[in-house]
């Protein structure tokens, strides 16, 4: 395709464009409203968007969720694995603690960490006594 | 990022020529309408936040897609169809396809004969050329000489290179100046 080829089917080109842009001026009424009524819709929901752009930017990027809720279940269970505060031993009565503790055979620590009641140092107790 | 306003004007301002290129694809008011609402819907929603200056190319990109969407629907729905009733009457196949071509003319012709000056029959004219031209010359012919598109930016909104731009836009305007001096009007 040549330089005159190409000037000359640019101007071929704009005749019928010209004619063209007339026929849009031209459109029925009825498709006219109907076209009006699309472009609402669309700008309605372009305005709910912004309303709500926070929730909808989010759920844009289910990656970004996926990570969270995967976060979320990491510290959950990092949480679960953790030692929470022991209870008594079950095989000590209550009133027996409380006298192993007022003779000094257990340091007052146990009320803040149960581990240190073992059961060899209760048996030894028990055994010593008895 | 474009305002409201902005892209309101700007939808205001594309939508009478996105609706035609639809019709000129598609045949079919309604569907091309469809697809026009369309193609808006996802431009406020996945380009709403873009500057101005973007929004003619990604809406014609949206419009080209949404106007591929509508044939690749229609071709499963079609193969559905003729799966579901294999007796279906062949006459009764030419006959939907007539009335189809018949309606998609329509808009093409002036709706009274009161209106039918030369002018609107030059346009009809155009107008059928336009649609009877193959689909990525017509694609290329639109967004470049109508919608004013530079070669590259029509290149990006077709997804080709600027060469088949190029290519498709040159044999566009040959195949119309053929067909419309075959009509009776010199180019």
């Amino acid at each position: 395709m040549n330089e005159n080829d190409t000037h000359a089917a640019e101007r071929s080109a704009k005749k019928w464009v010209a004619a063209l842009d007339e026929g849009v001026r031209d459109l029925p009424p009825a498709t006219c409203a109907a076209l009006y009524d699309r472009r609402r819709q669309a700008m309605a929901a372009l305005s709910a968007r912004h309303v709500g752009g926070g929730t909808l930017a989010l759920s844009r990027h289910p990656g970004l969720i996926a990570a969270g809720v995967l976060l979320l279940l990491g510290v959950l269970v990092w949480v679960w694995m953790q030692p929470g505060p022991r209870q008594a031993p079950a095989s000590l009565e209550s009133g027996e603690l409380d006298v192993l503790l007022l003779t000094g055979e257990l340091p007052p620590q146990v009320f803040a960490d149960w581990s240190l009641v073992t059961q060899e140092n209760v048996e030894a107790v028990c055994l010593r006594d008895s | 990022m474009a305002t409201n306003l902005e892209i309101d004007h700007f939808l205001a301002e594309v939508e009478r020529r996105a609706y035609k290129h639809a019709l000129y694809a598609i045949h079919d008011h309604h569907a091309a309408l469809d697809v026009v609402q369309n193609a808006m819907m996802k431009l406020v929603e996945s380009y709403g936040d873009k500057p101005v200056q973007e929004l003619p190319m990604l809406f014609h990109r949206i419009l080209q897609n949404a106007i591929h969407d509508h044939f690749r629907r229609a071709k499963v729905r079609d193969f559905w169809v003729r799966l579901v009733s294999p007796l279906r009457d062949k006459d009764e196949d030419n006959t939907e396809t007539l009335e189809s071509l018949a309606a998609g003319t329509e808009g093409y012709v002036s709706a009274s004969p009161e209106q039918e000056v030369s002018q609107n029959q030059h346009l009809a004219l155009i107008e059928k050329a336009l649609s009877e031209l193959p689909r990525r010359q017509r694609e290329a012919f639109l967004l470049r000489y109508w919608e004013g598109l530079d070669v590259a930016e029509t290149a990006k909104t077709m997804g080709c290179s600027q060469g088949s731009v190029k290519t498709h836009s040159f044999r566009a305007v040959n195949a119309l100046a053929l067909k419309l001096k075959e009509m009776g009007i010199e180019p």
